[in-house]
């Protein structure tokens, strides 16, 4: 080409205003602009390319080999697929943090605009509370008045949108036979202003309740109906329902305290915290954070996508992380299965038979209780370590493949090498079987004193003794 | 005058234009480009057509002379 291209100094000088203007005009949303606009910038390009190869031509010059060359078709790839993530960016409206790519959110504003509604509900057995953004906070009262109190805030370029998009979102509640719905109308708006509402409801104590949303907190106390949450993204919070079902594909906390019935948990989140359950509790439950379940008066049943969990009564308290599993004052039979994950596990004062199979990690138990019943351990690579109440009866088998055993009980149990590594067994009485196994790892068997019947003082762990009130029933 | 190194040089501008135009449409709420792309391969091939069709007809008739 005879002449130099006109393209390159162009797209220089108008990357430079662009930064100027951005820098200059803040209010002007340069990235929201060029989010929508950049196609044009190919387009332009081509044209002007194209006028500049047939002015060549017709001035009889000679023509380029290529109108485009390599370097520049690099420069307009990576120029789509930045143009095509920032304009998805833009377009996506219910991500949380959403316009905030590229600093184009400067742009926008929160609008607030007050939600109010009230409907007697005489008769009325359920609530159904339909919030897809935004957190709501049930509260179970005394009276038959169904009160909502709240404020729709809405995220948008100015407020005339945002009233736009208000007046056709308005809060809706309505009764068919003995169900009132309570909806936010959030999906009427198909625009790009993001709206979330945040709620406050009185409801009567005796109805069901049941909320679904996509993005927000759920907050219920104090109603005596089942709870029934469904949400993609939640905290949930409860206290004193009558029973709850909760549903999340992803959450930061699921709680729930002082629940007359059952509790069911499915879904994926990272902190879950039962306390004070009447009823049977189901969970499944893949969780990046902490399990704590405390006080369930009937059995708990947990899987989750490598680990299931079961026991028949907790009067204390079992934790478990990503990394551990420890327990405290519960009853069996209980049974504990980890797969392909690596947990240690350490439980104390339990009663009834026991079950643990474990691929990696240690495990230390401490029954504690009198009379002990069956424990059957084994991991697969790990150290065991068993603290036996020194009065038990019991007949012990405790064996490593390979690793050291040591045997600080004492007689009458004895120690054996066995290959490259050891058997401790014995027989202190007609007793259960206590088994514990592993197949790489230490074997320790220790000698506990059993302060009462009922109660145990760990020697090794400097652990406050356990409630000495200890076969208290369960508070109704 | 030689027509097929002209549409040579024109295939890549060409093709930069359509490919814009697509993204404006899929930009405009229209098709979206996902759907479109196929079109920039009609429009290359379109070209390569009539880059041969050039080339045959100026080495046709005056005996290949370029």
């Amino acid at each position: 080409m005879n002449r130099a291209s006109l393209i390159a100094p162009l797209i220089l000088i108008s990357i430079g205003v662009l930064f100027l203007v951005n820098n200059i005009r803040p209010d002007l949303s340069v990235w929201r602009i060029v989010a929508t606009y950049w196609p044009w910038v190919l387009v332009g390009w081509g044209a002007l390319r194209i006028v500049e190869i047939l002015y060549t031509w017709q001035a009889g010059q000679l023509l380029p080999k290529a109108g485009v060359n390599g370097g520049e078709w690099a420069f307009i790839i990576f120029l789509c697929f930045f143009g095509a993530g920032a304009s998805a960016a833009g377009r996506v409206t219910n991500w949380p943090g959403n316009l905030r790519v590229l600093g184009w959110d400067m742009m926008g504003d929160t609008y607030d605009f007050p939600l109010h509604g009230e409907q007697t509900a005489d008769g009325v057995k359920k609530i159904v509370l339909e919030n897809l953004r935004g957190n709501a906070r049930l509260v179970g009262g005394e009276g038959t008045l169904v009160k909502v109190d709240g404020r729709s805030m809405i995220r948008a370029i100015d407020r005339q949108s945002a009233e736009r998009a208000n007046q056709q979102a308005p809060l809706a509640i309505s009764r068919q036979g003995d169900i009132l719905y309570i909806r936010t109308s959030q999906e009427r708006w198909s625009g790009r202003e993001r709206l979330t509402a945040e709620l406050d409801i009185a409801v009567p104590r005796n109805v069901a309740i049941e909320c679904k949303g996509r993005n927000g907190d759920f907050d219920v106390t104090g109603v005596t109906g089942a709870v029934d949450i469904d949400s993609d993204n939640a905290g949930v919070r409860l206290n004193d329902v009558g029973s709850a079902r909760i549903e999340v594909r992803r959450s930061d906390i699921v709680r729930a305290s002082n629940v007359k019935g059952t509790v069911e948990v499915k879904g994926r989140g990272e902190d879950l915290d039962l306390e004070n359950i009447v009823g049977q509790v189901t969970v499944d439950f893949r969780y990046t954070g902490d399990l704590r379940f405390r006080q369930l008066a009937k059995p708990l049943r947990f899987r989750s996508d490598s680990s299931e969990l079961s026991m028949e009564r907790i009067n204390g308290e079992v934790r478990m992380s990503t990394g551990e599993i420890d327990g405290d004052d519960f009853t069996g039979p209980a049974k504990i299965v980890v797969r392909s994950r690596s947990r240690d596990i350490k439980l104390n004062n339990f009663t009834q038979a026991l079950e643990i199979e474990l691929d990696r990690g240690d495990i230390e138990l401490a029954p504690g209780r009198l009379p002990l019943s069956a424990i059957d351990a084994r991991t697969r690579s790990g150290a065991v370590t068993v603290s036996m109440p020194s009065k038990a009866a019991f007949q012990l088998s405790a064996t490593t493949k390979r690793g050291e055993y040591e045997n600080e009980f004492g007689a009458p149990l004895t120690s054996d090498a066995q290959d490259r590594g050891g058997v401790i067994k014995g027989t202190t009485g007609a007793g259960p079987k206590v088994n514990v196994s592993t197949e790489r790892g230490s074997i320790t068997i220790r000698r506990s004193e059993v302060a009462t019947a009922s109660t145990a003082l760990m020697p090794a762990p400097p652990e406050p003794p356990a409630s000495p009130k200890l076969p208290k029933p369960e508070d109704q | 005058m030689n027509h097929a190194n002209l549409l040579t040089a024109l295939r890549g501008p060409v093709l930069l234009l359509v490919l814009g135009l697509l993204f404006v449409m899929d930009q405009s709420g229209g098709l979206q480009f996902i759907n479109t792309w196929p079109a920039l391969i009609i429009v290359y091939g379109f070209f390569r057509l009539l880059e041969s069709l050039a080339v045959k007809n100026s080495l046709g008739p005056t005996g290949g002379a370029q």
